[in-house]
Order: C-alpha cells, then sequence, then structure tokens
C-alpha cells in the first residue's frame, strides 16, 4: 500500500513547490557529547553553511561544516574536520509561526591531521570516510524571510570505530524565490 | 480471432529475436542503478552467478551453464566478440568503454547460436547507445569508498587497516552522428585498490603499491551505412601500464589471482583490438551477415621474482553467415579462429587454429507451435566437435506461452583456450609459480546436455509472472582440484592441484519471476532460482557448492519525474563452501573461512538530472546493512560502500 500512496503524495507535491525558492543559511555547531572518541579529542565547535529548496517531497539541502578537533595528549594529533553532506527532510508547521524539519543526511567527512609530530605514511594524514546523520531544526521567522534556527544534530562517521557526534547548533537563514535560471537547471 | 493473434505474433519472432531464455538489462536500469563501472551489471543478472575476490575483478557463471571456474561465456560489443580473457581471468573492466555510453546489455542465458557464435556457456552483448546528430561531448566522473578506514583511530590504541577505495575514475568522450556514419572517440582511466586486510594478509610478499591498480582505456568506434549495410568498426585499447591524468605518481600494476597458486600476483596486462562487423543486405529479406577481428592480450610480471613471465596471446577471428528471414527462415555460415601464444621462457609459439560451419532454421510443427533448430559443428586438426540445440515455443494462448530449450554440446579442450590448455603445450605457467600440479589424465572432449523449461504467464500488461525448469549433465568435465594448505608462520597458502579430466555429474533447479508495473513510475521484479547438484562425482559436487543454491532478488526502480529516480535492490545468496582449504578456519585462527554463510546484500541508489538532461549525479550506496559481505573466502571482506558518479553531456552542439 506504502508503494502506492508514496509515489501519489510525491507527485502531487512537485507540481507546485519544487525548487521554487533558495534558503541560505549559517550555523555554529557545537559538540556536546561525550563517549570514546572524546578520551582522545574535544572539539573546538565548528560552524557550517548551506542552501536548500524544496524538493518534489519536502526538502533538501546542500551543505559543508568546517569542525576543527584538539587532542588531549601529545600521542594523538590535532585534526581538522570539512564535511560536505546531502540532507533531505520534512517540515512540520508548529503553533506561533515554529516549525519543526526532520531530516536525515549523508556526507564525507574529511579529516586532515596535524603531523607536526608524529611519523606515519603520509596517506594517513588526510582520510576520507561516510556519515550518516539525523537532525531536528525548529526554526522561527523573526524578520520577513529570515529565520532563526535551533538544531540538535546526530552524526555517525563509519569509520573502523565509528564516531558518534551530537552537536547543537544556532544560526540564521534568509529565503528567496529561486531565480527562473536556477529553476530551469534544478529541473 | 485469438488464434490469428497468436499466428500472427509467432510469424513476428524473427531468428535473431527468438531467443526465449535471453534477457536484458537498459540503459534506465543501468543509470538508475548508479553502478560505477562494467561488472556492477553482475548484480542486475539475476540469472548469472559472479563472485569477487577484490571488488574490481569478477568470475561469472551464466545460468547454471558452467561452473565460476570456467570463465567460457562469450563477450561481445555490439555483435563483436572481445576476446578480453587470459588464462582463466576475463576482468570485462577491460573493455573501453563506461556505462553512459551503453544502450542495453544482453545476455544469452542457454545454448543457441547468436551472431555466428554458439554460446554454450553463456553470452553477454554490450550494445552502445548511437550518437545523437551532429557533433556532442560528454565526461564522466566516479569514485567510491568503502566504510570502515581507521580515521583519527589510527594514533590510538584501536588501529585498523585501510579499506577500498574506488576511483577517481575519468571518462571523456567525443562523438558524431549522422544518418549515414556515426563515431566515438573515448578515453578512460580509473583506478583501484585492493587493500583490504583479507588480501594483505595472504600476500606479505607484496608492497602496499602493489595493491593500487589503475587502466587507461581508449577506444574508437565508427559506425557507417554503405554497400547496401550497416557496418562497425571498434578499435579498443587497454592497458595496466600507463595511466595518465592521475596526480599519484606511484608504479601502477594489475593484480591477478592465480587460483591453483592461491595468490596474487602483479602483473601488467594489455588488449588490444580491431575488429568490424555488419550486414550487406542481398534482397528486401536476406542478407550477409560479417564479423572480423584481430586481438591480442600481453600479460607480464612486475616482479623480480617473475621478470621471466612475459606471455603474449593472438587471435585473429573471421565469421560469415547467410541469413534469409523470407517464407521460410534460416541462416548457416563459416567461421575461422585462430589464437596463438608466445611467452618469455619457450622459443616456439604455438596456435590454435579453429573451424566452424554452423546453421539454424525456423519451423513450425504445429499451428502455435513455433521451433527453431541449430547446429554447428568445429574441426581443428583431427578433431571435431558437434553442438546442437532446439528452441521452441508454444503459445498456449495471447497471455501463456512455454518454452523449451534443448542442447547438446560436445567442447574441445582446444576451444577452451584456458590456463590448463598452454600448460599442455608446453607453456609450464603454473613451474614459473612454483606451484606443483598432475594430470589425472589426458584432457578429453567435454559433453553437456542442458534443458530448459519456462513458462511465462502475462496477467495484464504490468504483470507478467514465470516460472523455470533447468536440468544440466555434463561428463567429461574438466576440474582444478585444488589443495592449499595455509602457513600461519608465513601467512601463505601452499597449494597442490590435480587436473581432473573425467569429472562427470549434473545440475538442476528452478526459477520463478515476477515483474510487475505498478505505477507507470515504480516497477518491482522479484526473481528466485534453486540450483544444486543432482549428480556426481565428489569433485564436480564440491565445485558447484561454490555457487548459491538459493539467489533470491528483489529489485525496486521509483522515477517519479523524468529528471529523478529511485533504486533499491536486496539480494539473498545462500551460504557456499570452497573446498580447496582444509583446516582453514583451525590455521588461521578463525580468520578465514572456507564456508561463508547466507549473505544480505541491500543497494540504494539515488540520481538526479540537472539543467536539462546535461548534468547528472548519482549516489550508490552498497551493501546498506553493512554486514561484512564476502564473496570468496580468501576474498576482501566488504562493508557498506558509497559510491558517487557524476556526467556532463552536452548533445549536439554542431549539427
Amino acid at each position: 500500500m506504502l508503494l502506492l500512496i508514496f509515489p501519489a503524495i510525491l507527485t502531487a507535491q512537485h507540481s507546485h513547490s519544487a525548487f521554487e525558492t533558495l534558503s541560505l543559511g549559517i550555523n555554529y555547531q557545537s559538540n556536546i557529547n561525550r563517549n570514546d572518541f572524546h578520551k582522545y579529542w574535544l572539539s573546538d565547535g565548528g560552524i557550517e553553511g548551506y542552501f536548500s529548496t524544496p524538493f518534489y517531497f519536502g526538502d533538501t539541502q546542500f551543505g559543508m561544516t568546517y569542525m576543527s578537533f584538539s587532542a588531549k595528549s601529545d600521542d594523538q594529533p590535532d585534526f581538522n574536520s570539512l564535511l560536505f553532506y546531502l540532507q533531505w527532510g520534512y517540515k512540520l508547521k508548529l503553533p506561533l509561526n515554529f516549525s519543526l524539519a526532520l531530516n536525515a543526511s549523508t556526507g564525507l567527512l574529511q579529516m586532515n591531521f596535524d603531523d607536526s609530530d608524529l611519523y606515519v605514511d603520509p596517506g594517513l594524514l588526510s582520510e576520507r570516510e561516510l556519515t550518516i546523520g539525523l537532525n531536528a531544526t525548529v526554526s522561527y521567522p523573526f524578520f520577513k524571510d529570515w529565520y532563526l534556527n535551533l538544531q540538535l544534530n546526530y552524526l555517525n562517521v563509519f569509520t573502523y570505530k565509528k564516531i558518534h557526534l551530537i552537536n547543537l547548533g544556532l544560526g540564521i537563514s534568509k529565503k528567496f524565490p529561486s531565480p527562473q535560471w536556477l529553476k530551469d537547471f534544478f529541473n | 480471432m485469438a488464434r490469428f493473434k497468436i499466428v500472427l505474433l509467432l510469424l513476428c519472432a524473427s531468428l535473431s529475436g527468438f531467443a526465449q531464455n535471453s534477457s536484458s538489462v537498459s540503459n534506465q536500469q543501468l543509470i538508475s542503478s548508479g553502478i560505477n563501472r562494467l561488472s556492477g551489471i553482475y548484480t542486475l543478472m539475476s540469472d548469472w552467478d559472479a563472485f569477487t575476490i577484490d571488488g574490481y575483478r569478477w568470475y561469472a557463471s551464466a545460468n547454471g551453464l558452467s561452473t565460476l571456474q570456467s570463465q567460457n561465456w562469450i563477450l561481445m560489443l555490439d555483435g563483436q566478440t572481445m576476446d578480453i580473457g587470459f588464462f582463466h581471468l576475463k576482468n570485462i573492466n577491460i573493455l573501453p568503454l563506461t556505462n553512459n555510453h551503453i544502450d542495453s546489455v544482453e545476455t544469452i542465458n542457454h545454448p543457441e547460436l547468436f551472431a555466428g557464435e554458439f554460446t554454450a556457456d553463456g553470452l553477454i552483448n554490450v550494445r552502445t547507445i548511437n550518437p545523437k546528430n551532429g557533433l556532442s561531448v560528454s565526461g564522466r566522473y566516479s569514485a567510491g569508498n568503502e566504510t570502515g578506514d581507521p580515521g583519527p583511530y589510527f594514533f590510538t590504541g584501536h588501529p585498523s587497516g585501510n579499506v577500498e577505495e574506488d576511483g577517481p575514475n575519468l571518462s571523456a568522450s567525443i562523438q558524431y552522428g549522422s544518418n549515414d556514419i556515426w563515431s566515438r572517440l573515448f578515453f578512460y582511466t580509473e583506478a583501484y585498490s585492493a587493500t583490504d586486510t583479507a588480501i594483505r594478509k595472504r600476500n606479505p610478499q607484496l608492497g602496499w603499491q602493489d595493491f593500487k591498480g589503475r587502466r587507461f582505456s581508449p577506444s574508437l568506434q565508427v559506425g557507417f551505412n554503405a554497400l547496401n549495410g550497416t557496418h562497425n568498426l571498434f578499435l579498443g585499447y587497454s592497458t595496466s601500464e600507463i595511466q595518465p591524468f592521475h596526480p599519484r605518481t606511484y608504479t601502477s600494476n594489475d593484480l591477478v589471482f592465480i587460483n591453483p597458486a592461491v595468490k596474487d600476483y602483479p602483473v601488467q596486462m594489455v588488449f588490444k583490438h580491431a575488429g568490424i562487423n555488419g550486414s550487406f543486405d542481398l534482397s528486401s529479406n536476406s542478407c550477409l551477415n560479417y564479423s572480423i577481428k584481430a586481438s591480442s592480450n600481453k600479460l607480464y610480471g612486475t616482479k623480480s621474482e617473475l621478470d621471466d613471465f612475459v606471455h603474449l596471446q593472438s587471435n585473429y577471428y573471421s565469421n560469415l553467415e547467410y541469413s534469409n528471414s523470407g517464407q521460410v527462415k534460416f541462416f548457416f555460415g563459416t567461421g575461422f579462429d585462430y589464437t596463438e601464444m608466445s611467452a618469455s621462457y619457450s622459443s616456439e609459439k604455438r596456435g590454435i587454429s579453429l573451424f566452424k560451419t554452423f546453421g539454424g532454421i525456423d519451423f513450425s510443427l504445429l499451428e502455435n507451435l513455433i521451433s527453431h533448430a541449430g547446429t554447428e559443428i568445429l574441426f581443428t586438426k583431427n578433431k571435431t566437435a558437434f553442438k546442437g540445440y532446439l528452441n521452441s515455443r508454444l503459445q498456449q494462448t495471447n497471455n501463456l506461452c512455454f518454452d523449451l530449450n534443448l542442447s547438446v554440446i560436445q567442447t574441445l579442450p582446444e576451444e577452451k583456450n584456458d590456463l590448463w590448455h598452454w600448460i599442455e603445450n608446453g607453456y609450464d605457467v603454473l613451474e614459473r609459480l612454483n606451484v606443483d600440479y598432475s594430470f589425472e589424465g589426458e584432457r578429453k572432449k567435454a559433453l553437456k546436455f542442458t534443458t530448459d523449461l519456462n513458462s511465462n504467464y502475462k496477467f495484464n500488461p504490468s504483470l507478467n509472472f514465470n516460472v523455470g525448469l533447468i536440468y544440466r549433465n555434463f561428463s567429461n568435465c574438466f576440474i582444478e582440484e585444488v589443495t592449499a594448505i595455509y602457513n600461519p608462520d608465513s601467512s601463505v597458502f601452499n597449494s597442490f592441484v590435480i587436473a581432473n579430466t573425467n569429472s562427470l555429474g549434473s545440475v538442476a533447479g528452478f526459477s520463478i519471476g515476477i515483474n510487475n508495473k505498478i505505477l507507470s513510475s515504480l516497477a518491482q521484479a522479484l526473481n528466485y532460482r534453486f540450483l544444486t547438484s543432482a549428480s556426481g562425482d565428489s569433485s564436480f559436487k564440491n565445485e558447484w557448492e561454490t555457487i548459491p543454491a538459493h539467489k533470491l532478488s528483489y529489485a525496486l526502480t521509483f522515477n517519479p519525474f523524468e529528471s529523478f529516480s529511485l533504486w533499491a535492490n536486496l539480494t539473498f545468496l545462500s551460504s557456499v563452501s570452497w573446498s580447496y582449504f582444509p583446516k582453514l578456519e583451525e590455521l588461521s585462527g578463525g580468520f578465514y573461512k572456507s564456508k561463508l554463510n547466507e549473505r544480505f546484500i541491500l543497494d540504494f541508489s539515488v540520481g538526479k538530472w540537472f539543467w536539462n538532461n546535461r548534468l547528472r549525479f548519482n549516489l550508490l550506496f552498497k551493501n546498506m546493512l553493512n554486514n561484512e559481505l564476502q564473496y570468496h573466502p580468501l576474498g576482501a571482506k566488504f562493508n557498506l560502500s558509497v559510491f558517487f558518479s557524476a556526467e556532463i553531456v552536452f548533445n549536439s552542439i554542431i549539427d
């Protein structure tokens, strides 16, 4: 039954909203959880930039998050990470003009290790790994098409021993009508 | 009226189209599935079994027509035979072409004559897309990464080995199309690695660079209408020796697994091909089909221990066929195939000449029964081999039909052109690799009898149901019986091989398939196949244990909009076991296991076109359940992997 209902909803939504608007946003991200990973590294915080647009069903978002990590001991190097991600989610309207978006994302986390003191194969000083993420974002339009966004973000990095990060994000975004050339490009 | 429709339907079945047990992977399936290179098609072919050791080189078997040890199935490109095989290796990725130029992949899953070739072990025919009118250019980038790298934990007490990466793979083409002539100039460079711990551990003699491979594959294709016919010229080249446009500078090689040695060897492999095929129309219902080609494969070692290990295999092939599609449909033809081998450690060049004549005819014994019979007689020196088949289709009603394929096939050792054939002819490859072996009798003419019975019922235009039975009987079957003992101290295998020339047995099974188009944008397909050895000696039965008895696949394709696609495929493979490795689990401390348990493989792909179909991005997630997926006891253990591809196309930029 789901196989029949989902395509119908998707097709209906497409006719009026896909790629009609474009939002640009920026968030500050702070890592708030503690696990095995945090025995070795602590996050110095990060910054996220993204753009999003309504998709055939729900919304899609492409973004980048830069975050640096400081080692707690000299035995491990500091490193910085750059996450390129693609996200898809669905927005629910809440009372008082608030909205809640539930999103799933996948991305590639580029990790660059500080090579100052450790002698290792140069190939290991830069690593890329797949990530899967889930997040919930509460948004409030504080001025015309400007939005204040509060985000709780879970990220699973698929290294051999997995890295689990929970980040709290705060930021703003601005929604624009998509220019025709961009709509043509997306379609 | 219904009877008239049935007769009409049968009359429409031409000789070439009368292949009830053939199937096709469409361009849309190739694109929706997001497979990043040609070997990915095996995951889309439910009638074929395939395994890989390193994720790049695959071994395939068509519909129970052979074991996975024999790689004698035929590969064609637009009906032109492509001899990419060397010894028992047949890496389809050597074909100088990428998925974005493929119109469809046609598979023949039972014995019959196809484009002058007898498909005794099955056939894959890759059909390319004709370029659009005018000048077009395209480019493609793909890369993949298996999860499970050490990441920052490398610097802690939780280090782990680096795992596979795929790419970057880059291709570009310039194409020209018109009514009378079309061409494609194509360049492709690809990179891959086999750095999984399971492979590295048993090859301690190799350095990390040896596990990295590169390949550069350009080709030129020209099609034209002339002399009352259509012709297709293909020039192809593929080498692991050079790799242009790649930033890293380490040396490149190919890494081949030699089954009797149970070891991987860094080698260079160079493939060259020049061929032309086509047809001349003689009248409105008769034509002359031809195919001529010359190709060569070079394989040589890159390590000092294999410095005297240079092999060159050259092939010259021609085929001529007269085809009549008038009131009586028939064809007949003749062919010549010459393969020559030279090796650095032998002063002699030896060759095999094969001559063949073949023919086939359509006939109808009953109003709703059409049959097609064909035969091939092959000669070499003083030996002869006969191959024959009968295809029959009973169109019971408009919706229900039954297909029967029967075949009797004799195969000469000379036709196999494999490692053991060249060993018998004085090229002692295994001696160079320090592998002990013995022949258990002289290699004889093999005999195979096959039966396929399929019924197909169309409930309605969007729901199709089929059931099939298969039976194969083999005698004088050749099997290399490998016994390999793992040495835990050196981490290598010491092997001994008995070349069993006289194995026999039979396999039987059945299949069920449902194809359903739920909506115009949503389709599902379910296929189940059971195959097991029904009788035979122990080496025969052991070899068929390497093919899963149960194979189930469920595919869902969703194209809600022209520019957006979702695809998912769930495959179940039952357990397989390899008798080659006694006490493997015990000797390797449980690291290697000669039996692989049941496997569930879930793949998911999402694709989106942009800019009016000029730009396409695709993400493919393989093994989403993130089980440790293995196809061979000594092969890589694949975790969840992600593949990305981007393609840009500018069609008809100059008319």
